[in-house]
């Protein structure tokens, strides 16, 4: 794992110094969910059930947006190439640039989730699971967006690019999120499918990742 | 001085799409030795010098660093190699120091704290070092290109146009850097398009022209005019 500390404390670095990651998947985050609480007016169970819906649309825009920033840059002064030549394995900075997308997506969604909670007016206890179930979503959409970012940033459209491959390919992990956040809002439903599906997405896309990264970040 | 020498190349060849950027180039540079590669814009000098730093890793024919394949050159092969591009692979959002200090992680020097001084010392960047890389100069920012470099004490030194945009004063400092590290046993691929400058440093001479060696010599067996005079000749063949 040469190199995982290393690109991994340096691209926080950079993001703690600029805050251009965080601060526009925020604003953009709570920009989307004060247009549904202005366009809509839900009932106390249309909350819990639409309501998740929404914040994880909020999320994967704006996560979207963070990961757009990940490997852009990395473009500026040829520092892709410093990566390329350095003594890190292509797994390492896959997995240092991963871990750096999760720490920004889900610092983004513990901000967002209590202005969620305050525009929907909504009452919950399961504080834990929800935040494991930010966990496990948020792990499987930078999985595979982590690596269609490497992918997108050595394109002209690749703000464009992302969410085009990114959405269709996230659909799964995006729909078991959705249903089991509704669960932890307290919705009655039955979620065991979709919490397994979100494990078991995790673990696939992380290690097909993992493994096609080196094919992905050379030439 | 080691036998195996530090680059061998055997018909190396490199296409992008239908263009042949490199067509059958063969060298051998033994440790120690400093080599200037010259040749017109698309002569394939860059795409030879990314082959050799790992950068490019699909092409044709056989490659050896250090007496290992370079297709399959690991984390070893690589700590070995110190590397000036046209970009500094620098990041614009961080200091100079927290550069030098970020590359010394990755590199695994151990010294890093001291080694960072010292390369910011020797390159006169010690004003600078606080400075974020974006609000430098280009002649700066290639100082500071050439303190991450040398600062992982590297045995092959690839560098591809080390002189643009540094002034007088720099450029004695990264003469003087070169000879000390050729003095050490380092081995130095430099392309470049000043040929004074390069006869001035280099032990051989290489001129590329459109993707094939055209020439080779050594600087002890001829002069910088009949060199020159030759290197007219073979662009003047090709115009």
């Amino acid at each position: 794992m040469s190199g995982l500390a290393t690109i991994l404390r340096k691209d926080l670095k950079i993001e703690l110094r600029t805050k251009e990651a965080l601060s526009a998947s925020f604003v953009f985050a709570v920009l989307v969910l004060v247009i549904f609480n202005f366009t809509l007016i839900l009932t106390s169970d249309e909350a819990l059930r639409l309501g998740a819906g929404f914040l994880w649309i909020a999320f994967a825009f704006s996560g979207i947006l963070s990961l757009n920033r990940s490997f852009a840059l990395e473009r500026e002064e040829g520092c892709t190439q410093g990566l390329l030549i350095s003594p890190a394995e292509p797994g390492s900075i896959y997995l240092a640039k991963f871990l750096a997308n999760v720490i920004l997506m889900l610092t983004t969604e513990l901000l967002v989730v209590p202005l969620f909670v305050v525009f929907f007016n909504i009452e919950f206890e399961r504080v834990g699971l929800l935040i494991l179930i930010l966990a496990l979503g948020t792990i499987g959409f930078s999985s595979v967006g982590t690596l269609f970012s490497a992918i997108a940033v050595h394109t002209r459209m690749r703000e464009v690019l992302l969410p085009l491959l990114l959405l269709p390919v996230t659909v799964p992990v995006l729909i078991a999120s959705v249903e089991t956040t509704a669960y932890a809002l307290g919705a009655d439903i039955t979620v065991a499918f979709w919490f397994r599906l979100l494990i078991v997405y995790d673990i696939v896309f992380v290690t097909a990742s993992y493994l096609v990264f080196e094919y992905v970040i050379q030439e | 001085m080691s036998d195996t020498p530090t680059v061998r190349t055997e018909k190396i060849t490199k296409q992008f799409g239908r263009f042949t950027a490199l067509l059958n180039i063969s060298i051998e540079i033994a440790q120690g030795e400093f080599v200037s590669i010259v040749g017109q814009n698309g002569a394939g000098k860059t795409t030879f010098l990314k082959i050799l730093s790992t950068i490019i890793r699909t092409y044709e024919g056989d490659a050896q660093l250090f007496g290992s394949a370079l297709r399959r050159a690991g984390a070893d092969v690589r700590r070995r190699i110190g590397v000036v591009l046209h970009e500094s692979l620098l990041y614009p959002d961080l200091t100079v120091a927290d550069n030098l200090t970020y590359y010394a992680r990755l590199y695994g020097v151990s010294n890093r704290h001291e080694r960072v001084a010292e390369v910011i010392r020797r390159l006169d960047l010690d004003v600078k070092a606080r400075s974020l890389v974006r609000s430098l100069s280009r002649g700066l920012r290639q100082r500071a290109s050439l303190a991450r470099a040398f600062l992982h004490e590297p045995d092959l030194l690839l560098l591809d146009e080390p002189f643009t945009g540094v002034d007088e004063r720099a450029a004695g400092l990264l003469t003087d850097s070169l000879a000390e590290f050729k003095k050490r046993g380092g081995t130095i691929v430099m392309v470049t398009h000043n040929i004074d400058r390069a006869w001035h440093l280099a032990d051989r001479m290489i001129i590329l022209q459109r993707g094939t060696l055209a020439f080779e010599t050594a600087t002890s067996i001829t002069t910088t005019d009949a060199f020159r005079t030759r290197y007219e000749e073979i662009l003047g063949g090709e115009a």
